[in-house]
């Protein structure tokens, strides 16, 4: 039928297979614009890069396809010649990862012992090279990491496992714009392997690096609130303590200039306390010698922590690669995170929830995520204060009719129309001069 | 990706324009890619300086990619092409006090006669390797006031930079810069990025 129509086939699929078991540090695969065949190997290989002429693609791809699905017509795939058998399947996911029934036999000689599961991950990784968002490819290796975790395995293996997947979600997220997938797999291996969780502050300042270098794309983005929904079980004290002291610090500078004036501090002793945390903090009394923050004493100080560090984060970026809609995307998320705490930490002296479980809200309140009293709450107040110097600063920075400020207008309304403050701001300050 | 890929500095002739210097970071582009990518690039950049007027300034949007492009009114041309996340007001900036520094260093007697390899201006690589980070930029305020009261002409595509009645797919087939592979290369991108739209 088919099978003889390129008769180079089998001679390429060796060649493409030699270069596999030769090269065990082999990291991408591509295709070479390279229209006519010369009377030479299509096959290139240089600086572990494996390299296919594109005039040979077509051909070679039909081959395999045809001669896969004839044996798999014919019940023969198990009593094909293995050497041959794993060829075919080779080229066949370089050149097409998307086709699922190539990934199902290879499940099938995985389960059989036929494949090694490490080599699996390998071709896995070398197929996402030339296609990074081929989500067939994803699952399958998702497919092969739950088998391979299922059994206990030693600590070394597993790290070098866990340092592999990141290293591939991340080659993965850099090379296709908007990689959700790459993200989405990143988020599956840190949620899926319990070991992963001692990556999570290496995470977080990875994240941060790639999140400055991609301004416009908000799947990174999406990666850090992943890790950000995370922090509360990561409140130990560490290095970072000291990283994020000094975001608090400028985080909290509003307080330095204005006495904030209210009688907060009788409705709420939690509210109090991290009140009385914050201007030690800003006075530099030093309680505990060992962390800047208290963050033993108090454990809302580390959490405020990370989302001032990350609220900071945005407002650098915002100002310095105007005119991106994830990164105000982002601070809304940042935004909402501090709103939900400072309910938390309103409502638990009050003990009055203002949700109560599986009463649907009234209909005047279902756009607005519920009103906060920031009388009560300073944590809110201080949060409003950067809106506030953000949004004035882009305005008056940019032109009128630049995307900068019509985000950041928009950022505003936002503000009001879903986080819903009782009183206007400005009249809570007073200037201390 | 806030990313430099190239930075060129070029003579404007009256007919043509000629290297000075060029550097480029291509790492992000796959190995067997990036011969054709620089050679693309290094033809856009002399494309685009030929077609822009003396003493003004041009931001060219192809893509992914952003083309900025300067210049000056002793016809020394600067060319950065960057991806569409790198600031453009940075570019601008940076292509200014590059030029600033190569005429200081090579008198413009010089430029009509000189080739790239007669010209030691390395400092070009270690600009592109810094300003991968536009923070650097901090530094560069006073030009970027000056450049404040300039305008930059912004294109959505190369085709609205090209003279009336030029094509992009004529000018590559009949360039010499380019090679057979690379001639490919652009037919080939062509082909995939034209199948999103149904025109």
């Amino acid at each position: 039928m088919h099978d003889d129509i390129f008769p180079a086939a089998e001679k390429i699929l060796t060649d493409i297979e030699n270069i596999f078991k030769r090269d065990k540090l082999l990291k991408d695969f591509e295709i070479v614009p390279v229209t006519v065949g010369e009377n030479k190997s299509p096959v290139l290989h240089a600086e572990h890069t494996l390299g296919l002429q594109e005039w040979c693609v077509r051909h070679l791809y039909v081959h395999v396809y045809h001669k896969v699905m004839n044996l798999k017509r014919q019940q023969r795939l198990r009593r094909e010649d293995p050497s041959v058998l794993s060829r075919l399947l080779l080229g066949g996911v370089l050149l097409n990862p998307d086709c699922t029934t190539l990934w199902n036999i290879r499940r099938e000689f995985v389960v059989l012992g036929r494949f090694d599961p490490l080599t699996e991950l390998h071709i896995n990784a070398i197929t996402l090279s030339r296609r990074p968002k081929s989500a067939e490819s994803f699952v399958y290796r998702r497919w092969i990491l739950k088998r391979m975790t299922a059994e206990p395995l030693e600590s070394a293996t597993l790290s070098s496992i866990i340092e592999e997947e990141l290293q591939v979600s991340l080659m993965a997220a850099d090379r296709y714009a908007n990689n959700y997938h790459a993200w989405n797999h990143r988020m599956w291996v840190m949620s899926h392997i319990p070991q992963a969780q001692d990556k999570f502050y290496d995470e977080w300042t990875t994240s941060e690096i790639w999140v400055s270098k991609h301004v416009s794309e908000h799947s990174g983005l999406q990666y850090r609130e992943f890790l950000l929904n995370q922090v509360d079980q990561h409140l130990e004290h560490t290095d970072y303590c000291l990283k994020f002291q000094s975001s608090l610090e400028s985080f909290l500078s509003p307080l330095k200039h204005s006495i904030f004036n209210s009688d907060f501090s009788k409705h709420s002793t939690v509210s109090q306390r991290l009140y009385q945390s914050f201007v030690d903090l800003l006075d530099k009394k030093e309680s505990c010698s060992q962390c800047p923050m208290n963050c033993k004493e108090n454990n809302f100080m580390l959490q405020i922590g990370f989302l001032a560090y990350e609220l900071l984060l945005v407002t650098d970026l915002i100002h310095l690669y105007p005119g991106h809609e994830a990164l105000w995307c982002h601070r809304r998320f940042v935004l909402f995170c501090f709103f939900s705490l400072s309910k938390k930490i309103s409502c638990n002296s009050t003990k009055e929830s203002d949700i109560m479980d599986g009463i649907p809200l009234p209909k005047t309140q279902k756009l607005c995520v519920l009103e906060i009293d920031s009388d009560k709450c300073f944590l809110w107040w201080l949060v409003m204060q950067h809106e506030d110097a953000l949004i004035k600063d882009c305005v008056i920075k940019t032109t009128e009719e630049s995307y900068q400020t019509k985000l950041a207008l928009r950022h505003e309304k936002w503000i009001k129309s879903v986080l819903i403050c009782k009183e206007n701001l400005s009249c809570r300050t007073q200037s201390v001069s | 990706m806030v990313k430099l890929y190239a930075m060129s500095i070029l003579y404007k002739n009256t007919n043509s324009a000629q290297w000075l210097k060029a550097a480029y970071d291509l790492q992000t582009f796959s190995f067997f890619q990036r011969g054709s990518v620089q050679e693309f690039m290094a033809f856009v950049s002399k494309t685009i300086v030929e077609r822009t007027q003396t003493a003004a300034r041009q931001s060219v949007k192809e893509g992914e990619y952003m083309c900025h492009v300067y210049v000056r009114g002793d016809n020394l041309a600067g060319v950065i092409i960057s991806d569409h996340e790198y600031p453009q007001r940075v570019s601008h900036t940076l292509i200014t006090k590059v030029l600033d520094e190569f005429a200081q260093k090579y008198p413009p007697s010089s430029w009509p006669t000189a080739t790239e390899a007669s010209i030691s201006f390395n400092q070009i690589n270690t600009y592109l390797a810094k300003y991968q980070n536009p923070r650097e930029a901090d530094a560069m305020t006073k030009i970027q006031e000056e450049l404040d009261e300039t305008k930059i002409i912004l294109h959505n595509t190369i085709e609205a930079v090209l003279e009336r009645g030029e094509k992009l797919d004529d000018l590559v087939a009949k360039s010499e810069g380019l090679s057979t592979q690379s001639k490919a290369f652009y037919k080939t991108a062509r082909k995939t990025n034209s199948c999103c739209n149904f025109g």
